[in-house]
């Protein structure tokens, strides 16, 4: 077990390494002079030189990439070319409101998905079966930034119960509460069908299994069984889907953070690479693959505590 | 007392009902400012206060608030009228200089003291002939004597009736404060080392707001609010949205929106619908190989349907613009040498350059209104026979195409839709395509020694009748070299509340400052 987490997480850093050198190979084959991309035009050449001085742009590249690496492992990300505040606490400032946004479309997508999977399961092969399955679909179908225009209408405008925009005032926590909830359903809502349908096929195997056929065998209750003993086992395959869902919301909440004007991880690294914020661009990039990359790890190592069959395998 | 917390499935479903009855039972809670705020909506962020580098946008309407010019501009609605604003006393005592005095009482912030002459003194110095874009505004200014503390005369070089209306009220007119920014290292990008003006820059949120409270020692006129809150929505249609939300209380709109906002109005809203001073064109660059003869640009002048530009892109909101000024004014010229379209005459054209199976590259932003005036103009082209394939560029990338700084890009371009700010008087509109603006703004490579002394000529007429027959004879070089399809003036725009009276700088911008409740 001990050599299986070693090696994740050894996999994990030269993960990082590899995507921070692509960032910086892409960095370089944008066309244009990114002092004058990101100053326009009429930019003078003295605020042009500062902000090749400010980016590290005027060294050689194999210099700028070891200063990245080597700073990065002091937790030193460099200086926002615009604020001049350290990256780390431009990433940090608006990290909590997309993680926030994450988890909260993670969670009600994971007690939605799984009840309507379970439902599923129990009236298998019924009209409500059916049912269920067109929601699902029709729910991993639609973009997330369709659902977010539309909620938008519907809270916002027509009924004006829920702000339109920002990620509400820090420190109120109902104010803030009440401006996740429109970007959490937007994010969140395709899961949901994915994570029924999950459940689901997975339920649906396990009810096959010969401790399930053993428990009906002793009268016990349908929703017993597959409650209590169908889902226990079910579940363990969502932890992996769940990691990976982590990543995809992220991704989502670029869309939606943009719709609903909120600040975080989204809206950061937009409008950095509109600006050619590179400092900025790097260091996001750094902060979110290394989070995602611990949460995929964290659900493998997880799994593997959990799950006997890869436990099994992990002894030999 | 002890709390007891049951959590089985009823009291789940019954706390879960209450509390979406709570959510329900709270309407009209929008994300609303209170009391007397002005929310702005603006659709970029800041990058550099200094007026010595002031890129647009926000860089502008900041300074309009934290700093002070002499004079100030009014409504570009109302006529753009001047008035006295950071001086109580400013004229014209001879064609080359102007004196001015200071409102009294004018302070910094940071402790650097009273607003002094010898601020204005450096404001002004430090961008004349300097590398600062706003250099050419400039151009004839010669220095500033300074009489005492709050008085001096601004010499100019040369007679420049323009300097009024494109120097003192814009741009580089902001004053600074000599100390502060010596202080800093003679220049500054996000953090104004001193403030004067009737707002102070309370707070940044990068890429979301910017707050500006009233400022406690500014001795002028005070505004009709006490805060100002600036928000960033890059998306026109999300800030529509927001807008209809309760978000803020203006914003400018998407040209395409304006119809269907017109017909649907929202409750307690104002539309404004104006013609801004943002001119669009198309450059047909004359370096390129495939468009050195005349006889193909000519074609595609010919080829060209400015209609249905004007209804397709603009939904009929705008006319044809005939160059670079503005319609309306003592300056504009009547109309376009090739005013009608004729797509024979463009095929004969090209038949007599021989060429045929003309394919060409059009550049264009990736905004909605500049691909669907791309989209046209690739159909009326297509009818003359020259296939046009347009390449939609992202505004950061786009701008470096034509820089010649940035590589030998400008001198193979072809076709690039572009559109610019304009200004009041004409120079400012005709000096992007001087000789000297080539591989700068001149994309056509519209190298015309004629139009250069025309400009010069121009710039320091006083007699307004001289003044358009120059201006204009400079536009007819412009279309007649086959560079330029001078497209519209484009529409301006906005909605805000009813209560609420906007006012709308000659680039478009809202000046804070002068917004009024109603």
């Amino acid at each position: 077990m001990l050599n299986y987490a070693i090696k994740r997480i050894l996999l994990a850093v030269l993960i990082l390494f590899v995507v921070m050198l692509a960032m910086y190979a892409m960095v370089f084959l944008v066309p244009g002079d990114p002092a004058t991309v990101a100053l326009g035009p009429r930019a003078t050449p003295e605020l042009k030189r500062q902000l090749i001085e400010r980016m590290g742009l005027d060294q050689p590249i194999l210099q700028q990439i070891y200063n990245f690496f080597r700073n990065a492992v002091t937790g030193d990300l460099g200086y926002d070319v615009w604020s001049k505040r350290p990256v780390l606490e431009v990433i940090l400032e608006v990290l909590p409101n997309t993680l926030l946004l994450g988890v909260v479309a993670l969670a009600w997508a994971l007690i939605l998905g799984v009840a309507l999977g379970c439902a599923a399961v129990v009236y298998r092969g019924t009209t409500m079966d059916r049912i269920l399955g067109i929601l699902s679909v029709s729910m991993i179908s639609v973009p997330s930034f369709v659902v977010a225009i539309y909620a938008l209408l519907i809270f916002a405008v027509w009924l004006q119960w829920l702000p339109a925009i920002g990620a509400g005032q820090a420190g109120d926590f109902w104010n803030q509460f009440r401006a996740v909830l429109m970007p959490a359903f937007a994010v969140g809502i395709s899961w949901v069908g994915y994570l029924a349908r999950m459940v689901r096929a997975s339920m649906l195997e396990v009810m096959g299994a010969n401790h399930i056929r053993t428990a009906r065998a002793f009268g016990l209750p349908e929703r017993r069984v597959v409650f209590k003993y169908a889902l226990r086992i079910a579940i363990i395959p969502t932890i992996s889907i769940i990691a990976v869902g982590l990543g995809s919301i992220l991704s989502s909440a670029v869309f939606v953070e943009s719709v609903f004007t909120r600040p975080g991880i989204g809206t950061l690294i937009t409008a950095a690479v509109q600006k050619r914020n590179y400092p900025v661009v790097m260091g996001t990039v750094l902060v979110m693959t290394a989070f995602y990359l611990m949460v995929v790890t964290m659900a493998d190592l997880l799994i593997a505590r959990l799950d006997p069959r890869v436990r099994d395998v992990l002894k030999g | 007392m002890t709390m007891h917390w049951r959590t089985d499935r009823r009291e789940l479903l019954k706390m879960g009902g209450g509390a979406l009855a709570g959510l329900l039972a709270a309407p009209k809670m929008a994300w609303s400012a209170e009391g007397d705020t002005l929310r702005l909506r603006i659709d970029a962020d800041l990058q550099v206060l200094d007026p010595k580098g002031i890129i647009g946008g926000l860089d502008e309407i900041i300074p309009r608030c934290t700093q002070i010019s002499l004079i100030r501009l009014g409504d570009t609605r109302d006529g753009n009228q001047a008035m006295n604003w950071g001086a109580e006393k400013i004229e014209w005592t001879s064609p080359t200089t102007i004196a001015f005095t200071l409102i009294e009482g004018l302070k910094w912030t940071n402790g650097f003291g009273p607003v002094t002459a010898e601020d204005v003194k450096f404001s002004y110095e430090r961008i004349a002939g300097n590398d600062s874009a706003w250099a050419y505004q400039f151009e004839k200014f010669d220095h500033v004597e300074v009489i005492d503390a709050r008085s001096g005369i601004i010499h100019l070089k040369q007679p420049f009736k323009p300097f009024w209306v494109i120097t003192l009220p814009y741009y580089g007119g902001h004053i600074v404060c000599k100390a502060a920014v010596e202080k800093v290292g003679g220049s500054y990008t996000t953090e104004i080392p001193a403030q004067c003006g009737p707002f102070l820059m309370e707070k940044w949120e990068q890429n979301q707001k910017v707050t500006l409270v009233a400022n406690p020692d500014w001795p002028g006129p005070k505004s009709d609010f006490s805060k100002i809150e600036i928000y960033i929505v890059t998306d026109d249609q999300a800030a529509q949205l927001a807008y209809e939300a309760d978000a803020f209380d203006f914003t400018r709109l998407a040209v395409s929106a304006a119809k269907q906002v017109k017909s649907n109005l929202p409750k307690g809203a104002k539309l404004i619908e104006a013609q801004s001073t943002r001119y669009a064109w198309l450059t047909i660059n004359m370096n390129s190989p495939l468009l050195s003869d005349i006889r193909v640009r000519q074609a595609i002048q010919y080829a060209y349907d400015g209609d249905a530009v004007l209804q397709g892109a603009y939904d009929g909101l705008t006319g044809r613009a005939a160059g670079v000024v503005q319609p309306g004014t003592a300056f504009t010229r009547e109309k376009n040498h090739i005013a009608v379209r004729d797509v024979e005459k463009a095929k004969a054209l090209l038949a007599e350059a021989g060429v045929s199976g003309l394919s060409l590259k059009l550049v264009a932003l990736t905004d909605s209104t500049t691909q669907a005036i791309a989209q046209i103009i690739q159909s009326s082209l297509g009818e003359a026979g020259i296939t046009v394939e347009i390449q939609p560029t992202e505004e950061a990338a786009y701008w470096a195409l034509g820089d010649k700084t940035q590589g030998d890009t400008y001198k193979t371009l072809e076709l690039v839709l572009m559109n610019f700010a304009g200004g009041i008087d004409p120079t400012e509109n005709l000096v992007w395509f001087r000789p000297d603006q080539i591989g700068v703004y001149n994309w056509s490579f519209f190298d015309s020694k004629e139009f250069e002394d025309l400009y010069q000529q121009g710039v320091v007429e006083q007699d307004d009748a001289k003044r358009k027959a120059i201006f204009n004879h400079m536009e007819d070089l412009m279309e007649d070299s086959g560079g330029f399809i001078f497209i519209c003036f484009e529409p301006y725009v906005a909605i805000h509340d009813e209560n609420l009276q906007p006012v709308i700088l000659a680039d478009g911008h809202p000046n804070p400052t002068m917004f009024k409740k109603v």
